[in-house]
């Protein structure tokens, strides 16, 4: 409304200019809707029976409103589809996201602080070979990796989803050495000159200063976790420790008979996490984002 | 600052204390003096529930294995990856046509000991059926539950058009042929007045499961069982020029646009079930989601109908031409269960475990010999149906060959560029030729050296 005003008060040939603030807003509208779309489908879906969520032309606005599918997704037992322990599933996701997150965090801020901050012979050729490693893709270590985590005996555990994060990764080592290096080497020189030793530089004057940028590597991490379907796919081997990709995917049939409504609202829950999570940490994560110089 | 320094060790107790909490969750089984076999099947859904309780009814009914099973995704990769990570399951539940590759590859155990020590042999099956199973002689998978095809027509659409609403069943007798269906076809069609296509009478494309076996209904081989390719074998070339001749009579653009308003399978928007094609080739289960998405189709006096797909007027020996194709049961190289596996497997194939399998799951059985009552008692009408197209002589399986993914893929791209009018039948299929003959040597020698390679040792 106030854009409009101002808009309005405007001298005639602004009007028309680049930043016209009522086009401006119009653009952005536009696109937000496109960007909301999905999820305006998705929920509206997860109110919806079987028959009008496949109606053609499709129902926008459900009608009546299911919002028992919510129940029902959480503690589905059918003939249909049999029972889907849906919060063992969200136990065990959230098991390994923890041990992920936590583990992604700590381990590549310690290699991204040597990489960035301590002078050592070798160090950019390993940095380098470090970053080497991006560049091979998942399927060609996905045999490699399950014969080792099978002779370790850790198939059917969470090990092999949880174990590697504690062991860094290539791209967030990257992006955190980049945040370190924009951290003035004055600030650690100081804290020398008053008796720190690295470790408490790292934890007392890089950690604080890099808040922003672990927000964004856990909450990339999360994410990734939170979806991951692949890797649980492979390694889980007993329906007590599977994960809610996994546990989603119990809603479609084989041969079609999708029950969408329920799986729609499945799917809600699962992802509503992700969306709380990003609304509290908006500030944070765009913060990091933007002295990251990172892109979605 | 003394909250500050309780960071690190709370951090630390956090970690482990989940850790040790999960692992506690992943812990298996106490001990019950079963043995426990790990069975991977592909079926979610209606017909996950079925394996589900026919694995319940063997856990109850016998106190020395217990079946776990487990419910995968993407089966027929997982189960491969397993083997070559040496952690199969005892079990896994593939689709037929993964059979050959699965052997040629020597991912799964062959079953014949087992079948001849359990007095398991081809005569109790129809032999489509247990055929699908054996590679070179061996036998490495028993079906689970098959499944044939058959023309399904829209009784009240012919009676609409003035014709018997029955006659693809009954017309001369049973003897109904394309040239009749295309006609009947045309019939059925419907225009708007500028040449929109609103109602097909019958389109090959539709579902556009078979693409690449229409060339068996016209008498047509994809190889001849040794090294060569017959794609351009002339029955074949004749279904490509009839599955030509719809697309010149409707136009690309035309048709293109009618099936992109044809809703998805499995919904009341189906094709079929919606009123838009009136006759469609599918397999045993259209009964159950006719059923559950188009339930005024059924009732007392069906609206729909099932026959014999038709055949050429010069081929009459094509009657009764069925897809046969059916999902397995194998046990995976490395399993560490194997006789306990078979048991199971034992069980599973007894007129008992198929009946209950295959009528929960609204199929017909593989076997010939079943409980009393199974086809009376099916929720499928049309079960029985089905089973007697499969033990016609025309039944067409998925070729036997390693290299069938590529040729499918090359077979479907043919016909996409047939349909569209982009290439004529002749040439679709000469480059078919030329593409998978080489493969096809190449596969050949393979399995010759690795035949080499067992004699030797």
């Amino acid at each position: 409304m106030t854009t409009s005003v101002n808009a309005k008060r405007r001298p005639k040939g602004r009007l028309t200019g680049p930043r016209n603030p009522f086009l401006v807003h119009l653009v952005l509208i536009a696109v937000s809707v496109v960007m909301v779309f999905p999820l305006f489908w998705l929920v509206s879906t997860a109110l919806k029976g079987n028959a009008q969520a496949m109606k053609v032309p499709p129902v926008w606005i459900p009608h009546p409103m299911l919002f028992s599918n919510f129940p029902r997704a959480f503690t589905y037992e059918s003939k249909q589809l049999g029972y889907i322990p849906f919060l063992v599933y969200g136990r065990n996701t959230l098991i390994i996201a923890t041990l992920v997150v936590s583990g992604t965090v700590v381990s590549n801020s310690l290699v991204a602080y040597a990489f960035a901050r301590l002078n050592w012979p070798g160090r950019n050729v390993l940095f380098a070979a470090t970053l080497a490693t991006m560049m091979i893709p998942f399927p060609v270590l996905m045999v490699p990796t399950f014969i080792l985590f099978q002779r370790l005996h850790w198939i059917g555990t969470f090990r092999p989803l949880w174990v590697p994060a504690w062991f860094g990764s290539a791209f967030n080592i990257f992006l955190l050495r980049q945040f370190f290096m924009t951290i003035p080497q004055e600030l650690s020189e100081a804290a020398r000159i008053d008796g720190c030793n690295e470790w408490t530089i790292f934890r007392e004057v890089i950690i604080p200063l890099a808040k922003p940028a672990l927000a964004v590597v856990a909450l990339f991490t999360f994410m990734g976790v939170w979806n991951d379907f692949l890797g649980p796919l492979i390694y889980l081997t007993n329906q007590n420790t599977f994960t809610l990709s996994l546990g989603l995917q119990n809603y479609s049939s084989q041969n079609g008979g999708t029950e969408f409504g329920l799986l729609m609202a499945a799917s809600t829950i699962v992802i509503a996490p992700i969306i709380v999570l990003f609304f509290f940490t908006q500030k944070l994560f765009i913060q990091g984002i933007a002295v990251t110089g990172l892109k979605g | 600052m003394q909250l500050r320094r309780l960071w690190t060790p709370l951090f630390i107790a956090f970690i482990v204390a989940t850790i040790a909490y999960s692992e506690n969750v992943v812990r298996p089984h106490p001990h019950d003096n079963r043995i426990h076999i790990v069975y991977w099947e592909k079926w979610t859904g209606f017909e996950g529930d079925a394996i589900k309780q026919v694995v319940n009814y063997y856990n109850t009914h016998q106190n020395k294995i217990h079946v776990d099973l487990l419910t995968i995704s993407g089966i027929e990769n997982k189960t491969l990856l397993a083997v070559a990570g040496g952690d199969p399951p005892d079990l896994a539940g593939l689709y037929g046509p993964n059979v050959t590759q699965y052997a040629d590859d020597k991912a799964v155990l062959p079953l014949t000991p087992f079948l001849k020590k359990y007095g398991i042999n081809r005569s109790q099956y129809i032999p489509a059926f247990w055929d699908e199973g054996t590679v070179n002689g061996q036998q490495y998978a028993l079906p689970t539950t098959p499944a044939s095809t058959a023309l399904f027509y829209n009784r009240a659409m012919f009676k609409a058009a003035g014709m018997d609403p029955d006659k693809p069943r009954d017309w001369h007798n049973g003897n109904y042929t394309i040239e009749e269906m295309d006609k009947d076809a045309e019939k059925l069609t419907k225009r708007s007045p500028n040449g929109q296509l609103l109602v097909a009478g019958f389109l090959p494309s539709e579902p556009g499961w078979w693409n690449w076996g229409w060339g068996y209904f016209f008498g047509g081989r994809l190889w001849d069982g040794k090294n060569r390719i017959t794609a351009t074998d002339p029955g074949n070339i004749a279904a490509y020029r009839w599955i030509e001749h719809f697309t010149k009579e409707y136009g690309t653009t035309n048709l293109s646009s009618f099936k992109s308003g044809l809703g998805q399978f499995s919904s009341p928007q189906n094709g079929f079930m919606s009123g838009k094609v009136a006759m469609e080739i599918q397999g045993v289960w259209m009964y159950h989601y006719i059923n559950m998405y188009a339930p005024q189709m059924c009732g007392k006096d069906p609206q729909f109908g099932v026959a014999p797909f038709p055949f050429p007027a010069s081929r009459p020996d094509l009657k009764g031409s069925t897809f046969s194709d059916e999902d397995v049961i194998t046990i995976p190289r490395g399993a560490k269960h194997p006789d306990a596996a078979f048991q199971f497997i034992r069980f599973l194939e007894s007129p008992k475990g198929m009946d209950m399998l295959c009528g929960l799951q609204w199929k017909m059985s593989p076997l010939i010999k079943n409980e009393p009552g199974f086809y009376r008692n099916n929720k499928n009408l049309l079960a029985k149906f089905f089973a007697e197209q499969a033990m016609g002589k025309n039944t067409i399986p998925p070729p036997k060959m390693s290299i069938w993914p590529q040729y499918q893929n090359s077979l479907s791209n043919a016909y996409d560029e047939v349909s569209l009018l982009t290439k004529t039948p002749t040439q679709a299929l000469e480059e078919v030729q030329r593409e998978m003959q080489p493969q096809l040597l190449q596969w050949r020698q393979q399995e010759a050296l690795r035949a080499k390679a067992e004699a030797n040792h």
